[in-house]
């Protein structure tokens, strides 16, 4: 029947190959009406807007076959705006406590970072969504702090230059604290980059 | 599957509605497409799918427990 069909092209690409003929043999029984083009048309709406963000993986049958090779469905998981509410987060946090506050030249905390960014990793590299977000937090807590300690590690400290001899570092070890946070960032990043890939290889088989 | 949900709950589910139920099921292990011949394709409830539909339905008797004994006149 000519409507079903018309009525599937609603829905995307992926979706079709997944649930089409079964859709469409549904849609047949029922026969159209007004209430039906609505249903579908708002459902259509919601899974296009959905698959902006959605991540996709195969299903598998329950005989353990997979459906065609190409059927896909959509996962319930909000990653990439995730990502980003992580990484506002982070941001600030960054800005106004890493940075403003100097909660950064403590070492015990910057050690708990890079354990977070360690997590983070392992997270994304087994697939755990509940973790791994972390690492767009870690990546923009760090900009701040990397941006000021990066003016500073560079200079002479006090104590290593001779007497009235300017030492703008003062007195801190800047050097373990800007390894530390080059540490985090670094661990923090590929943890983001095998996110990006798992996003990207399961949005192409849509 | 229309009919049978209609039958038990009094509720006629639209096919976009029914999809977009049976696509989350699916995605998150509740339900399994069985393969088919036909068009019309079965789908069967998964270990994890019935260990989720007991604990609802443990929830639902436990509410309308909770109400019935509410609601007896006294």
């Amino acid at each position: 029947m000519k409507f079903a069909s018309r009525l599937v092209w609603l829905y995307p690409d992926a979706w079709r190959k997944r649930y089409g003929d079964e859709f469409v043999a549904l849609v047949e029984d029922i026969g159209p009406s007004p209430g039906l083009v609505l249903d579908v048309a708002v459902a259509a709406i919601r899974l296009r807007f959905a698959g902006l963000f959605y991540a996709v993986r195969r299903p598998r049958l329950a005989n353990g076959l997979n459906p065609g090779g190409e059927q896909m469905i959509a996962q319930s998981r909000h990653q990439i705006p995730r990502l980003l509410l992580y990484a506002v987060a982070g941001g600030l946090v960054g800005f106004l406590f890493l940075g403003e506050f100097a909660l950064r030249t403590f070492v015990p905390l910057l050690i708990l970072l890079a354990l977070l960014a360690v997590g983070s990793l392992i997270a994304a590299v087994r697939g755990n969504s509940r973790l791994s977000p972390w690492a767009a937090f870690l990546v923009a807590a760090m900009i701040v702090p990397l941006m000021i300690d990066s003016r500073i590690v560079g200079l002479p400290k006090c104590g290593d230059v001779a007497a009235g001899v300017a030492c703008f570092a003062g007195s801190r070890d800047y050097q373990t604290l800007f390894l530390l946070e080059v540490v985090v960032v670094t661990i923090a990043a590929a943890s983001l980059a095998v996110q990006a890939r798992r996003i990207a290889s399961t949005q192409q088989r849509t | 599957m229309v009919t049978d949900i209609a039958e038990f709950s009094g509720v006629r589910l639209g096919p976009g509605t029914l999809y977009t139920a049976l696509q989350r099921l699916e995605g998150e292990g509740l339900i399994q497409p069985l393969s088919s011949p036909d068009r019309r394709r079965p789908y069967r409830i998964t270990a994890s799918g019935l260990a989720v539909l007991r604990a609802d339905a443990d929830d639902a008797r436990r509410v309308a427990g909770v109400a019935a004994r509410r609601l007896a006149p006294r």
